[in-house]
């Protein structure tokens, strides 16, 4: 009976999110349809309805929404989500042609400090999206584990002995480390997008500070420190920084 | 001799004696041939000089603020009338106004002979173009005249346009016409107006020139007629021409002189803007036709197109209209020609192009129709008219046609241009995955979560086996009848290649090995009577004994007696000890 029960229930949750999918799916290509007649008004409704409230998180879905908010001339919230489909598909062509033409539109312009090695790190680690560093690690690390039992269990076999050390637990290394800094920048490293037309940025998080320099919709920027009293701090990739209001910004991580 | 020359010589004293005595009064006078005027109109000036005039030069006229100065000329005359010498010197200007109104021309003020002499102030009026009284004959206008004859001229030099009120760019004509009804003996040379604000386009000297007679005034007069086609170029409201002139030479006496025509004023209008199609520069009224001579060709096949403009008009100012063809169809330069004739006071011509079309790939081209926009000067307005162009089929050629177009520039290669940037279009994928990432799904956590814990049994596992068997004797024990199991299945190689000496060695080392481990003994030196006495205090049946004995001894009889066996034999002597050793084994368990 108890056997039945559970087979019962896994039942009912495996229809219900098809149901949910499903009509996931109709509300998709029913945005698609409204895209294509040029109402890219409801077109961006309906997209944000899938995003927000279905939790869907999907390449081509932040992508269409950087479309339709492009062509409806909002250039802030069309980069913020193409930048966001963009760490789910870093090398979509797509999605690379059309952010480029949105920060064309950007005012500002900042030379980055970094080093040639933090930029090189930053080009590696953008150039694969967290889903395939993260298959690729459990791939490492499942080997490592089936490895490390196979090891455990023939320890005078010569041959298991090498696979094991030269060639597991390498790869288990350099998979993790390249899974930690992945996570890290894509988790930890918090970025963020000027929303609205010109944002004063502050040397302290309230309007009553000095206003240290200015920037302009669809500025990129790195979240430094997130507070409770509606205002971020954020940081230039040349140093600047300086506190903005919550309301201003969009964050592109985490998903 | 004297006698015949004797009477001259009187005479010529005589007058040389009388000469100063005739000359002693001048008589100075100034005249206009006419008092009123147009303003494209001219006046001759004459200022009459009789007496005792001598050598004296062209006098200086006083200073004209509205009138300029075309051609000047003199003439002498000498009588002697009932024994009285008279001279008389005639001074001519030919003037032309400015501008409208009245004009005062001041007296001229000269000398002769120390004594001063003064003409009186003349007036003239000069009206607009189309307000003049008069009308404008050869007479009034530039002449050059000679005796008393002045109501119609020897000489005199005419120019008109044929259109006074020309477009910008509309092609006009423009004559010079140089009437003589005397007989010039010296050269005659025309120099043409400079027309500035105008292009000029020679004509060929056949149509350029001409020779006729005409009456004018009672008189038939020779006319040399030069032609010359001018088009405004782009200044619009009103335009003058200078005059024309012609230098001549009457006899051999007198000096050289120039005739000038009157200046000419036209009114050039501006071309309204075009409202359709893309002009072609074309001024006037036009027809134009394209044809080709095949519509059905091959590869590589040539077809002839003209495009041919015709009509009145700016015929060589014309650009012609262009093919629009398909990019698999070369065209190659055309070849233009024009034709044009001054028929009366009108250009006629025709512009044709005759164009060699190549198509490099087969298939069937539908041409665009060839438009042609042209301005109408009758319609006073843009008329564009097109022309349907045919089906081009082009088959597959043969033999050295080419089938497609190649390196030898067949086909023009264009660069694409983006015209405009836009988005790339949106993505139409119906997969909608949930979860972002991999790593936050539930079955990457669960399933390192399962192979660590794996991992993590296994070792403790190991640990807790490593801890049991700490005593290695025990585990010898435990060993024991796994490692004679484990010889005996070395033993399989000699059984198969019929090896039996090898073979009971194995055999004898299994047994051996199994049973000292079991009992904690070293092997060497362990008898049968040992392994009997062993077993049998474990409760190990006689059989089972007998058996293990039994192999011993077999094994010892091999080793030592070259005992030859058949592979059945090996066979059984395998299965039995492997037999024995697990039946041993379950004893040692007990």
């Amino acid at each position: 009976m108890k056997k039945f029960s559970f087979l019962f229930i896994l039942f009912l949750m495996v229809t219900a999110t098809n149901c949910v999918f499903a009509d996931a799916t109709a509300t998709f290509k029913t945005a698609n349809d409204y895209y294509k007649s040029q109402d890219y008004g409801k077109a961006g409704q309906l997209y944000l309805e899938l995003a927000d409230n279905y939790g869907i998180k999907n390449a081509g879905l932040f992508y269409n929404l950087g479309n339709t908010f492009y062509k409806q001339g909002n250039i802030g919230k069309s980069i913020l989500y193409y930048e966001k489909a963009l760490l789910l598909a870093p090398r979509d062509k797509d999605i690379k042609d059309n952010l480029l033409i949105a920060q064309s539109k950007v005012i500002d312009k900042v030379e980055p400090t970094n080093s040639f090695g933090t930029m090189l790190l930053r080009t590696t680690l953008a150039y694969f999206s967290m889903n395939e560093v993260s298959w690729v690690f459990w791939l490492a690390a499942i080997s490592f584990l089936v490895g490390a039992l196979v090891f455990i269990n023939n320890r005078n076999n010569h041959r298991v002995q090498l696979t094991y050390y030269y060639a597991i637990i390498p790869l288990f290394i350099l998979s993790s480390l390249w899974f930690s800094f992945k996570y890290v920048s894509y988790s930890d490293i918090l970025r963020g997008i000027v929303l609205t037309e010109k944002v004063d940025v502050r040397s302290g998080p309230g309007e009553s500070f000095q206003t240290l320099f200015v920037v302009h919709e669809g500025f990129k920027f790195s979240i430094v420190k997130e507070t409770n009293s509606g205002w971020t701090r954020i940081t230039l990739d040349n140093g600047f920084n300086g506190w903005i209001p919550d309301n201003v910004c969009g964050k592109i991580n985490p998903l | 001799m004297l006698r015949k020359i004797g009477k001259p010589l009187l005479i010529l004293l005589f007058l040389l004696t009388f000469v100063g005595m005739a000359y002693s009064e001048v008589n100075v006078a100034a005249s206009l041939s006419t008092d009123e005027i147009s303003l494209d109109g001219s006046v001759v000036l004459t200022l009459t000089l009789e007496g005792d005039v001598g050598n004296i030069d062209l006098p200086d006229l006083p200073k004209l603020d509205k009138l300029s100065v075309m051609n000047t000329s003199q003439s002498s005359q000498f009588s002697w009338i009932n024994g009285k010498i008279s001279s008389s010197k005639q001074f001519q200007y030919t003037l032309a106004p400015r501008e409208a109104g009245t004009i005062k021309i001041p007296s001229f003020q000269f000398t002769i002979a120390n004594k001063n002499y003064q003409t009186k102030e003349l007036v003239l009026k000069v009206v607009s173009s189309g307000q003049s009284r008069a009308v404008i004959s050869p007479s009034s206008v530039q002449q050059n005249t000679r005796g008393s004859n002045a109501s119609m001229p020897e000489v005199f030099l005419e120019s008109s346009v044929s259109k006074r009120d020309p477009y910008v760019g509309e092609q006009i004509i423009y004559k010079a016409k140089f009437y003589r009804r005397i007989r010039i003996f010296g050269d005659v040379s025309y120099r043409p107006p400079l027309f500035k604000g105008f292009v000029t386009y020679p004509l060929d000297k056949d149509k350029s020139t001409r020779t006729y007679q005409e009456t004018r005034g009672n008189h038939d007069y020779i006319v040399d007629e030069v032609r010359a086609i001018i088009v405004p170029a782009y200044q619009t409201n009103a335009i003058s021409i200078d005059p024309a002139k012609v230098t001549l030479q009457m006899s051999y006496f007198d000096p050289a002189q120039e005739v000038l025509s009157k200046p000419l004023t036209i009114m050039v209008l501006p071309l309204p803007s075009v409202s359709q199609g893309n002009a072609r520069g074309g001024i006037g009224d036009y027809r134009f036709s394209v044809s080709v001579d095949a519509t059905k060709v091959a590869v590589g096949d040539v077809i002839n197109a003209v495009v041919e403009v015709e009509g009145e008009g700016n015929v060589k100012d014309v650009m012609l209209p262009e093919l629009v063809l398909p990019e698999d169809i070369k065209k190659f330069d055309s070849k233009e020609s024009v034709d044009v004739k001054v028929d009366g006071d009108k250009l006629r011509g025709v512009k044709k192009a005759s164009i060699i079309l190549i198509p490099g790939v087969a298939g069937t081209y539908k041409l665009d129709p060839v438009s042609f926009t042209y301005f109408s000067v009758s319609k006073k307005k843009y008329i564009t008219s097109a022309i349907d162009m045919p089906a081009i089929t082009v088959i597959k050629g043969s033999g050295n046609n080419k089938q497609t177009a190649d390196s030898s520039g067949l086909v023009n290669k264009k660069t694409i241009n983006e015209l405009k940037e836009d988005l790339n279009y949106i993505k139409e994928t119906s997969r909608l995955e949930p979860v972002a990432s991999f790593n936050q799904s539930l079955f990457f956590k669960l399933s390192l979560l399962f192979g660590i814990s794996v991992l993590f049994i296994n070792i403790l596992y190991l640990f807790a086996k490593h801890l049991r068997y700490k005593n290695s004797d025990s585990l010898r024990m435990r060993n024991a009848v796994s490692k004679g199991l484990g010889i005996l299945q070395k033993a399989r190689k000699p059984m198969k290649e019929n090896t039996p000496a090898e073979f009971y060695l194995l055999i004898n080392e299994a047994v051996t090995i199994a049973v000292a481990d079991k009992f904690g003994v070293s092997s060497q030196g362990l008898t049968k009577t040992e392994i009997v006495d062993k077993c049998s205090g474990l409760g190990v049946p006689q059989e089972v004994i007998k058996k293990l004995i039994s192999i011993l001894d077999l094994c010892d009889i091999s080793r030592y007696g070259g005992k030859n066996s058949h592979n059945n034999e090996l066979q059984e002597m395998y299965n039995e000890t492997r037999m024995v050793l697990t039946e041993i084994d379950k004893y040692f368990r007990r």
